[in-house]
């Protein structure tokens, strides 16, 4: 079927995407938004990858002679109390955002997956089990999860991020599980179940496939607010800790030098705010494309 | 309904058990000796911490030791802090008044300027109006409100003197001074908060307006303010209450750095400066108190859910 | 001479869309007098419904409304003003939506519903808003109308939640119902209730409906004066008696054919599908699904003229049927 207005096309008819896929990437390329929360967090993304080939200075590299310093032509963004380069950190601490982002996605969804398909699929006690454990989860929000990991096992990225990534299973388990509850229903789940077919076997072929595009959904929610979480977290210590820079490190230590040195404080904070718009828009595209009634928004 | 509250409130029960066991299992991973800990300030002269370890049962087994732990717990006894060797009750009493005044004031400051907006933006679909107010909301929920204390401090407080940059007075020593030192704060804590509530409602009503029953009202010569906001808006406030619900779990980590940064002494400084100091009381009884407050505020909120939609039959298994 | 309860002169509706604009509504003019019950049929897509809808303006933003005229009871509401409108709706004029369940707001209970109306339009005191409440609950035929008045619309049945909806569009005493599609979301046996307090209505109150149908069967039950459209024109209007016993326009004997009857054991259906217009039509617009259709057909547009008595038809080739059509043939479904 030739559809003009479909530009990968040319990917189903050769077999790469599948058609309904192709004509959903064509619909997401043709909105402006699309295109540029997708160009912004591919700056994101490059600029974390790249990272120390991008910053003029080494993360550590201090000078004392320099500390303090406005925004010059040596320090596009002036220096901090240690005398180190702040765009260079900024940059590094892309590094960091990203991450958290890629890592609390990656244990939310990989806690949730197992938990959201069996609820769904399997039911009863199990399911009721599943759901109670989730109404537990949902009393220990993203910061009380932080600080029992930091009280427990000390401070640090991996632990900040875990505990984002745990915070977020409730939802992404609720939601799955409801998909899962759906896409039991269809027929070809049904016969396949009649025809003797293992339960895992069901799940991997069958089901998990079809959850594809809610994961990546709620990938695009849980990517945005891992960055803020990660920056809050680091703000108050219980993460990242120095001195690795972050984002909400760099915050946090400006804020004693907030009469001294004010523009300390500008580039960490737009930087924030520029990757989670970014994610948000390439979020919000992807959303309208893959599931236009979309639950609300966290 | 009553059959619905028993339930549910039998749900919430098991719910907080289980939220207090993994409390008391995080508790006992916590490095350091329990009875230490419990010693505190005493100080480690081997016998008073034999005492202490039969006094609390610490060599019994673990299950008795949390049945004692959570016996104590439920009388308010969370133990002594490390470090000031105050009682953890104590100290959250003294805290939490602040926090909870931070936290209502952030919650009307939400509501007064985040429904409003999202009606408007609603009704004027389309237009510039509606344009502004998703441009303000977008901003309002990307810009981290840590920094956008630290810019409004630097605005208000360094450049314009306008407002003093941090501290606190309670009210009942100065009215005046409680307030001026709150204003930053709300708008800090409030302003995600209203960004939230505004997209959901603007969504809500945006499709309550183009509804069959919204026609009928109109058809019924009906002004357009009972319309709007006798029909469309009633209609839209249960999913604008999701919103908020799902919204506190930002609430608390919001609350936390809105007090670090404006050196409010509130529940939030509490408990980072506990984890910083590895007072391990304070962060186990803080941390119980927060989940059972989390899983008051969901009960509550789904109680309302109820009252609000009549349509909900809240006693089926939810999807 | 008392007003008509309705007069639309040169309606004229156009629905801007992004990219094109639709003529949805093609210069209908109609009346309705007092008492009288007139019906509008065609199929879905013929602009009846936004013909109805326009005469209190009742359409969205989107749609261009213009006419000569619209008086309501002698009183002029074209231009539009809201003030008018919020007065004239639910007063002089009572609507009657096709889905009750969906046009009553779910988390309102039905008496609220209902004393809304007359808050806003009547000066009454609380008690005599919840006897009149009661009053014309009990007309419309709902029982235990105080238990009733209670309920959340969900909890009623289809036909119930019709009879609530009724009420509230007459609980003003207005001059005029206009009722769309009032029985199409109904089982047939509950349309036989509505169909039989909407008579009651007219005979009690002498109240004049417009009636916005595509169920001829209703429409012979119920009707006056039937006016039939097509493609945003009427292109016939005469009296019930008249228009079944001597359908002129080839798309009026096309419909009666159309009609399920127990005589007949085949589904006839008329070929081809309404077709839309950009701007004020130039030819006949049934002219490509017209058996009769000639040349002219296809040049000129024919305008409303008389056929006989009170009968009145838009065609260049009106009257009975020729012996035997072989384009008849084709459009027996097998």
């Amino acid at each position: 079927m030739q559809d003009g207005s479909n530009r990968f096309g040319l990917l189903s008819a050769v077999g790469i995407l599948g058609e309904r896929n192709s004509q959903m990437l064509s619909e997401f390329a043709r909105s402006t938004q699309a295109q540029v929360g997708a160009i912004l967090s591919l700056t994101f993304i490059a600029i974390a990858v790249f990272a120390p080939l991008l910053a003029p200075y080494a993360a550590h590299v201090s000078d004392f002679d320099e500390i303090l310093q406005g925004p010059s032509a040596a320090y596009p963004l002036g220096t901090d109390e240690l005398g180190r380069d702040q765009l260079s950190r900024l940059i590094l601490a892309t590094r960091v955002s990203m991450q958290a982002g890629v890592m609390a996605t990656g244990v939310a969804i990989a806690i949730a997956i197992p938990l959201g398909l069996l609820a769904g699929y399997l039911g009863g006690w199990l399911d009721r089990a599943i759901m109670r454990l989730v109404d537990v989860a949902l009393a220990f929000p993203f910061l009380v999860l932080a600080v029992l990991m930091a009280a427990v096992f000390g401070p640090s990225l991996w632990n900040a991020t875990f505990a984002i990534g745990l915070s977020q299973v409730p939802y992404v388990v609720r939601i799955l599980r409801a998909e899962t509850l759906s896409i039991a229903q269809e027929e070809y789940v049904a016969s396949a179940r009649v025809s003797g077919v293992p339960t895992t076997t069901i799940l991997r072929r069958h089901v998990l496939p079809n959850l594809m595009n809610t994961l990546i959904v709620q990938a695009t929610i849980i990517i945005p607010s891992a960055i803020i979480a990660e920056a809050v977290l680091s703000f108050l210590g219980l993460g990242v800790q120095p001195p690795t820079p972050s984002w909400g490190v760099m915050l946090s230590s400006s804020q004693g030098l907030i009469t001294e040195a004010p523009w300390l404080v500008w580039a960490p904070g737009l930087a924030i705010a520029a990757a989670t718009i970014s994610f948000n828009l390439l979020g919000d595209a992807l959303r309208d494309v893959l599931d236009p009634k979309t639950v609300g928004r966290r | 309904m009553l059959r619905f509250l028993l339930r549910r409130l039998g749900e919430s029960a098991v719910a907080l058990f289980l939220a207090s066991v993994v409390v008391f299992v995080a508790a006992q991973a916590m490095p350091g000796d329990p009875a230490q800990t419990i010693a505190g300030f005493e100080g480690a002269d081997p016998a008073v911490l034999q005492a202490i370890r039969d006094r609390y049962g610490l060599d019994a087994p673990v299950h008795v030791q949390y049945f004692r732990w959570i016996t104590l717990a439920l009388q308010g006894d969370f133990g002594n802090s490390l470090r000031t060797n105050h009682t953890v009750s104590g100290l959250i009493l003294q805290t939490l008044p602040v926090t909870i005044q931070l936290a209502v004031m952030s919650l009307a400051f939400a509501i007064f300027i985040g429904l409003p907006l999202g009606a408007i933006a609603a009704y004027y679909h389309g237009r510039w109006p509606d344009y502004g107010a998703n441009v303000v909301a977008t901003l309002g929920l990307a810009v981290p409100n840590f920094w956008l204390g630290l810019m409004l401090i630097l605005l208000v407080a360094v450049n314009l003197r306008w407002l003093p940059a941090s501290g606190y007075i309670p009210p009942t020593e100065s009215i005046l001074g409680n307030l001026e030192r709150m204003i930053l704060p709300t708008i800090v804590l409030g302003t995600g908060f209203a960004a939230a509530i505004m997209r959901q409602l603007r969504s809500t009503m945006i499709e309550a307006l183009g509804s069959d029953y919204v026609r009928t009202a109109r058809a019924k010569g009906l002004t357009e303010k009972t319309v709007v906001i006798g029909h469309a808006m009633r209609n839209s406030l249960v999913a604008v209450v999701t919103v908020m619900g799902l919204q506190l779990g930002l609430m608390i980590s919001g609350a936390v750095v809105t007090e670090r940064i404006f050196v409010l002494p509130g529940f939030g400084r509490l408990i980072i400066d506990a984890v910083f100091s590895r007072d391990y009381p304070v962060i186990t009884g803080v941390v119980l108190v927060v989940a059972t407050a989390y899983l008051l505020i969901n009960l509550g909120v789904d109680l309302l859910y109820r009252v609000l939609d009549p349509r909900v039959r809240l006693d089926q298994r939810e999807v | 001479m008392t007003a008509a309860a309705l007069e639309v002169e040169g309606l004229v509706v156009r629905f801007r869309g992004r990219d094109r604009t639709l003529q949805v509504v093609d210069g209908v003019s109609l009346a309705v007098a007092q008492g009288e019950i007139v019906a509008v049929v065609g199929e879905s897509g013929c602009g009846k419904t936004v013909t109805a809808m326009a005469t209190v303006g009742l359409l969205p933003a989107a749609a261009e409304v213009r006419a000569t005229a619209i008086r309501i009871g002698g009183r002029d509401v074209y231009p539009f003003d809201r003030a008018t409108l919020q007065q004239v709706r639910g007063k002089d004029v009572g609507f009657v939506f096709q889905e009750p369940l969906s046009a009553l707001n779910p988390s309102m209970r039905v008496g609220h519903q209902l004393r809304e109306v007359t808050s806003r339009h009547l000066r009454l005191s609380r008690r005599e808003e919840h006897r009149r409440m009661i009053e014309y609950l009990d007309f419309v035929g709902i029982p235990h109308p105080e238990q009733v008045a209670r309920m959340y619309p969900h909890e009623l049945s289809g036909g119930m939640r019709q009879r609530v909806l009724i009420a509230g569009a007459i609980i003003c005493d207005p001059l005029l119902l206009i009722a769309d599609e009032p029985t199409t979301a109904l089982d047939v046996t509950i349309q036989a209730g509505i169909l039989e307090t909407l008579h009651e209505l007219r005979r009690a109150r002498q109240l004049s409906m417009l009636l916005v149908s595509h169920d001829l069967g209703v429409v012979a039950d119920m009707a006056d004066r039937v006016l039939v459209m097509y493609a945003g024109r009427i292109v016939e209007a005469a009296s019930v008696e008249e228009l079944f016993a001597r359908p002129a326009h080839p798309y009026t004997r096309a419909l009666l054919q159309a009609m399920p009857t127990r005589k007949s054991d085949r589904l006839v259906e008329i070929p081809g599908s309404v077709p839309s217009f950009e701007g004020p039509q130039t030819t006949c617009a049934f002219a490509p699904r017209c058996p009769r259709s000639t040349d002219r057909c296809t040049s000129h547009a024919p305008e409303l003229g008389a056929f006989a008595a009170g009968h009145r038809v838009a065609c260049f080739h009106p009257g009975p049927a020729e012996a035997a059509d072989p384009r008849k043939a084709r459009t027996e479904l097998s």
